[in-house]
């Protein structure tokens, strides 16, 4: 893992805090809206104790903001610094596949 | 059909994540839910986050809190596995009562040097757990002073309260114990020794509730960098202390299976019997895992030893455990 990994705190692709990042990347979302949404571009249902324990963490960290709200139910954005993060791993991840694809004789891991 | 209660699911949690965060959650519980009642599963996913959550804001796990909390955490981690182990160390000293006798001369060279080793330990854990206390005092002393007595008196009330029942109950104990014999003592007398189990029990219960009351001053002071360091230099100096005796105790219990395994069933000297001896596991058991425990800490000070010389300390918000 590379040193802009471990500084975002960001591990791997089915990770919370990169689901939340990729999900909120398409735009700001609730609690609510975050699960569904993460539930339906990565299949991955996580728990509202899981959610709140990364949210907790990613805002600690910088890469995300809350949003003011009128409504109990508070929305998040992603913030440069969160962005950035994300597409460090999301280089990561493209590298990874890359040499995993190649090694597989994948024809789309090539470019 | 009545409502179910989802705030309550949040008492799990810390009460500065709850000022922040809980409202949100609450929310989100009651999306997912609605009037019906969250599974048992949902229930302990909830719990389990809520407890990490306390876990990260005492600063036991994660790197989010500052350097000084985290040192600061692993100290108060081996002091509270230190009252664990003082348990153990009450039962080994009960169960080791006059072994010297029991065992054949030849071999009492070697189980009374696991034993002195043991008492030596002891002794010098206990000093390096007053070191640390003396060197937090003149702190405690200026947050009493500036109105800190209000948010710490209920820990400290109950702590005086549950040592003055351990005081009061030497007493009828020590006088009912000068009536029995050596036998009578030592497990012959059924109602003797249920009382002495309630009142051990009622020790670790004095112990663990100063345990939580160092726990509640810690969590409101500011310590120095010297004063920091201290702590957590007298907690390598317990955590090593509680493995040499965790080690000298299964020398001791292994002396005494091989050489005079009748001492450890309570059976007349020379009989042949089993040299296992379940007070020996249940001992050696919770001495290991306060030593891991202990360790842990031990890791998160070293972890954070350096950083902390470089940063400036920072006072921890209140409250973090025990709410």
């Amino acid at each position: 893992m590379t040193s802009h990994a471990d500084s975002s705190g960001l591990r791997r692709a089915n990770d919370p805090p990169v689901l939340i990042l990729t999900s909120l990347a398409g735009g700001a979302k609730h609690g609510h809206a975050l699960l569904k949404d993460i539930e339906s571009f990565a299949g991955v249902r996580l728990g509202a104790g899981a959610l709140y324990g990364a949210i907790t963490r990613l805002e600690e960290r910088g890469l995300i903001e809350a949003l003011e709200s009128s409504d109990r139910r508070r929305p998040y954005q992603i913030t440069s610094a969160g962005t950035s993060a994300l597409a460090g791993v999301m280089a990561e991840m493209r590298d990874l596949a890359a040499i995993g694809a190649t090694r597989l004789k994948l024809s789309w891991g090539a470019s | 059909m009545r409502r179910p209660d989802h705030g309550r699911l949040l008492r799990w949690y810390p009460a500065s994540w709850r000022d922040r965060y809980g409202e949100e959650l609450l929310v989100l519980i009651q999306d997912e839910w609605g009037d019906a009642t969250p599974s048992s599963r949902y229930r302990g996913a909830i719990a389990r986050a809520g407890l990490r959550e306390r876990m990260h804001a005492t600063g036991l796990i994660g790197q989010g809190t500052d350097a000084a909390t985290r040192l600061r955490s692993g100290s108060l981690l081996v002091l509270s596995t230190w009252t664990l182990f003082v348990v153990a160390g009450i039962g080994f000293q009960k169960t080791s009562e006059h072994f010297a006798r029991a065992v054949p001369l030849a071999s009492r060279p070697s189980s009374q040097d696991a034993f002195t080793t043991v008492a030596l330990f002891a002794v010098i854990s206990l000093v390096a757990v007053l070191i640390g206390v003396a060197a937090t005092l003149p702190t405690v002393i200026t947050f009493l002073r500036s109105g800190g007595w209000r948010h710490v008196r209920r820990h400290v009330l109950r702590s005086v309260i549950a040592s003055a029942f351990v005081v009061a109950s030497v007493i009828p104990l020590s006088l009912w114990a000068h009536q029995l014999n050596e036998f009578q003592r030592n497990g012959g007398n059924d109602a003797y020794s249920w009382v002495v189990a309630a009142w051990a029990l009622l020790v670790a219960l004095a112990l663990a509730s100063w345990t939580t009351t160092a726990i509640a001053f810690a969590n409101r002071l500011t310590l120095s960098r010297v004063v920091l360091r201290i702590e957590g230099s007298m907690a390598i100096v317990v955590a090593a202390s509680m493995a040499t005796i965790t080690c000298a105790t299964a020398f001791w219990w292994d002396t005494l299976a091989t050489h005079a395994s009748w001492f450890l069933q309570g059976s007349p000297i020379g009989r042949s019997s089993t040299s296992t001896s379940l007070t020996m596991v249940g001992i050696v058991s919770v001495m290991s895992i306060a030593v891991s425990c202990a360790i842990a800490g031990v890791v998160r000070i070293t972890g954070s030893w350096r950083q902390c010389s470089r940063t400036p300390p920072q006072a921890v918000a209140g409250g973090n455990l025990e709410s």
